[in-house]
Formats: C-alpha cells, structure tokens, sequence
C-alpha cells in the first residue's frame, strides 16, 4: 500500500532530522533565519486575513441576531470564540500551510534536483537534519506567536467593523468579549497549533526531500505539498479538539 | 588509492554493475569512460556512498567503505571532494560561502583563517574578486571553478569530478580539465573522472578505463586508447568523422 509505504519513508526522514547534528553551534543562526522566512514573513498576510474574518464573523453573528431575546454583547462573545478556538489557529495554520509549505517544498526540491543535497551527503553531513530540523524548530517557536497576534487582530477587527456598522455598541461588544473568558481557550489553540506547526513543515519537507525528476517534478512537490499538509492540519485539528475540549 | 573489489548493483531486477574491480591510483587524473546508461554515474554514486552497493568492497586506501557505520564514513568523507555537473552549489550563498561552508563544518579554523585560504583557493582557480558573487550571477565555467574551489576546500585526498565539461564551451572545457589535472598533481590526490568527453580523455586521463553493459571491458592509457582493438571501444571513441580522420593520420 502506498500510503503505509509513504508513511515509513516519513518516519525515517523525521528520524534522520532528530538524529545527532554534525555541529549544533551553526543551528542557531539557521533556526533564526527560518524564524524571520516562515514568521516574520507572514506577519502581513496573516493579520490581514484574520482582520476581515474578524469582520466577517462580527457581520455574520449580528445579522442572525433578529429575535430581541438575543443580548447584542453575542456578536462580541461569538467574534471572540470563533476567533480564538477556530479562526485564529486551524485556519491561520492552513493558510501559512499554502505560503510556506509551498515555499519550503520548491526550496528543498530544487535543491534535490540540483545535487545540492547529494553535495551535503557527501561532505559527511546529515542533509536532513541540516535542512529540515530549523523549519520546523523555527516554526514550532514562531507560529505559535503568530496565532496570538491574530487572535488580536481577529477581535479587534470584528469590533472595529460591528462598532462602525453600528450593530453594536462598544460596551456591549467589550462586554461579551470579556464573557466567560477562559485563558483555557487561548491555551488549546497555541497546543493545536504546536502540532501544525510541526507538520505543514515536516510534510512539505518530506515532499520536497523526496523530489525526483526536473522543474515539472518540483511543483508537483510543491502542490503535493500544501494539499497533504492541509488535509492531515484538518484532521489532526479534529483529533485534537476531541482530546483537548472533551 | 581507491580500490574497487567485484563491486554489483542491481535496481529491481536490472543488474546495473556487473562486478567491477579496479584501482584508481593515488596522483593520477583516472577517467571512466563510456556511452550514456553504461553505469557510469551508478559507480561515481556507489563509490561515494550515496547507493549501497549489493555486492562487493571499496576501499579508501586500507579502509573498507562498504563496511563501515554512518559515523565511520563521515570521517572519510572529509577526505573526499566533488565537482557535480552541474556544479551543485548551494544557491543561497556566495562563492566565498560557499567554499567557506566544509570549513565551517568541519574544522576549528578562525573566521580570518578561513578567509586567508578561501583568497588562496580562489587565486587557484582563478576567481579572485568574485567572492561576494552569488551562483546565479555566475557563467557555467565560473560555476565549475567555484564547485572545484569547494570540493579541494579541506585539502582531500580523493577528488570525483562528474562530467567537467558538459555545457562548457571548448576553451572553458580546456581550462577546467587543466585545473583538474593541476590540482590533482599538486594535492596529490586520486581523482576519479566520469565523462564522454574525448578531447578531456586526451588531454589529462593518465589511466582510462572503459565500462560497456556495467563492467569495464577496457582499462589502459591516453596513449593505448587510439590504438586499442576492442570493439564497443572503438565505436566509442570514434564514433565522429573528426576522431575517425585522426585514427587514420596516427596509423
């Protein structure tokens, strides 16, 4: 079967990349340059995505909101709960997924298909661990920041749009923003995303490690990359909420 | 000295090396020569380790490759440099990065120390002043400079060139096989050569060894090589009207 086969060939490249590194002091500078690639990099993206779903929920919630037995601080409360179990992680985690796990499969691809990684193996260096091990270290440490940053972003542009749109007033929305707030919920979304993190840059990686062939061969990779990694975001995401909200 | 002993490999049920046995010897430029999907590649690759080999022992003068651990052959590997075709250079750094990186990894020199020698292997290859150069911004014999300056970075013993010359114009090749040639005599390393390139053949190989099917069906030198009766060789090696019009004038 192709996918148990897939699936050994996986667990043996993130054995490799976990193995004893050749010179752990030249790690350090690479993890950070991966930090600024896959974080830094997305801030833009990431916070203007995020504003509009905020805004989007926010207008969402307040049209449903017709029967006068519905407190107007629902839109507030809603905003902030899609955003921070759902909004903020799964969907932020899917579209990092697209940017840098297309990016991190084009990169180590190319450089398969150039003998770059063949050059690294025979120099006597681990070619795994050297190229794979800071993507996902940075993207571990990094992301998780991310996801804050639009938890931030997210409410507030739910607030900016419902406040302005006069569907609410800014008390009201403060009020059910603040309703039954559990650092919980904040907690189980970075966990989540933790576990993302991890794999959109180890299954790009494994595609782009695995390329064989020519340029044609290299956006295959890069196309294989992003779909695996948003299928497997997904159903981690449900494994997780199963094992961490019930 | 390289020593290669009834070396086989076998892809599914394609016997790609048929028990190859030979010696590369230490201070000399040795070519294998041979037509496209001969098995030349597959042996450069067995040779340093990038495919196991199924059958057989290569030996890095008394060391057995084949039968050593990952971390035993890392040690041989430092002994080792390779100039790929198409030069392999890591696209995101300089050339002066780039032969700097084996430095990095595997010595303790000082960030000076290794810049006195990348100036006095670029002088070598001829790139000086191209240190802050990145690959992209370099023609294809700048390329292959930059690969050789990178593969002799930590002085090894073996050097595997693939394919010099391919996508080089005649001049450039002529200049990169006389580099090869040089480095080779004054490092006093075993270089191995991989080409189909006869105008290199003749111009550096001291020792030639011809691979038809996945076995060597010839060995001999520059000299023995327009002379040779072997059949597959002949129609290698003068398979074009000019090397053909040369046969008949060295009669």
């Amino acid at each position: 079967m192709p996918i148990f086969s897939s699936i050994g060939r996986y667990s043996m490249l993130m054995g490799r990349v976990f193995s004893r590194p050749e010179k752990l002091r030249v790690y350090p500078p690479l993890i950070v340059k991966e930090m600024d690639k896959i974080g830094l990099q997305s801030v833009g993206i990431v916070s203007l995505l995020v504003l509009f779903m905020g805004a989007v929920v926010a207008i969402q919630t307040a049209s449903n909101i017709e029967s006068g037995w519905v407190p107007r601080w629902t839109i507030g409360y809603t905003t902030r709960q899609s955003i921070i179990l759902e909004f903020s992680s799964t969907v932020v985690c899917l579209i990092i997924s697209g940017k840098v796990g297309s990016n991190i499969a084009s990169e180590i691809g190319t450089m398969r298909i150039s003998d770059q990684i063949d050059a690294l193996d025979i120099m006597g260096i681990n070619s795994a661990s050297y190229l794979i091990l800071p993507k996902i270290v940075a993207a571990v440490i990094i992301i998780p920041f991310l996801v804050l940053l639009a938890m931030f972003v997210g409410v507030a542009g739910g607030a900016s749009i419902a406040i302005l749109s006069g569907n609410v007033s800014f008390s009201d929305f403060e009020n059910g923003a603040q309703y039954d707030f559990r650092i919980w919920d904040v907690a189980y979304s970075v966990i989540k995303t933790l576990f993302f993190a991890f794999i959109m840059t180890s299954v790009s990686s494994y595609h782009g490690y695995n390329t064989h062939g020519g340029a044609l061969e290299v956006g295959q990779s890069s196309t294989r990359a992003v779909v695996y990694s948003i299928v497997i975001i997904l159903v981690a995401d449900f494994l997780l909420t199963q094992l961490l909200l019930l | 000295m390289i020593q290669l002993k009834g070396i086989e490999k076998s892809f599914g049920g394609n016997k790609v090396l048929k028990g190859i046995s030979c010696t590369f010897e230490e201070g000399k430029v040795n070519f294998i020569i041979g037509k496209s999907g001969e098995g030349k590649t597959v042996l450069n690759k067995c040779m340093v380790g990038l495919v196991e080999v199924d059958q057989g022992h290569i030996f890095y003068g008394d060391e057995d490759f084949t039968s050593m651990d990952r971390w035993e052959r890392k040690k041989v590997r430092t002994n080792i440099g390779m100039l790929f075709q198409g030069a392999a250079l890591f696209d995101s750094m300089t050339v002066e990065e780039n032969i700097q990186f084996p430095m990095v990894m595997f010595t303790k020199l000082t960030r000076a120390e290794r810049d006195k020698k990348t100036e006095e292997i670029l002088e070598q290859v001829g790139l000086q002043g191209k240190n802050k150069m990145y690959p992209s911004e370099l023609s294809g014999g700048m390329k292959k400079r930059t690969g050789l300056a990178r593969a002799i970075a930590l002085n090894p013993k073996y050097l595997f060139v693939d394919e010099p010359n391919s996508g080089l114009d005649p001049v450039t090749s002529i200049m990169i096989d006389k580099l090869v040639q040089q480095l080779t005599k004054q490092y006093n390393m075993t270089t191995v050569v991989i080409s189909h390139d006869m105008n290199s053949v003749i111009e550096i190989a001291d020792t030639i060894h011809f691979m038809s099917k996945g076995e060597f069906v010839w060995e001999g030198d520059r000299n023995s090589i327009l002379t040779a009766t072997q059949p597959s060789l002949n129609d290698f090696v003068f398979a074009s009207q000019f090397m053909r019009e040369i046969k008949d004038k060295f009669k």
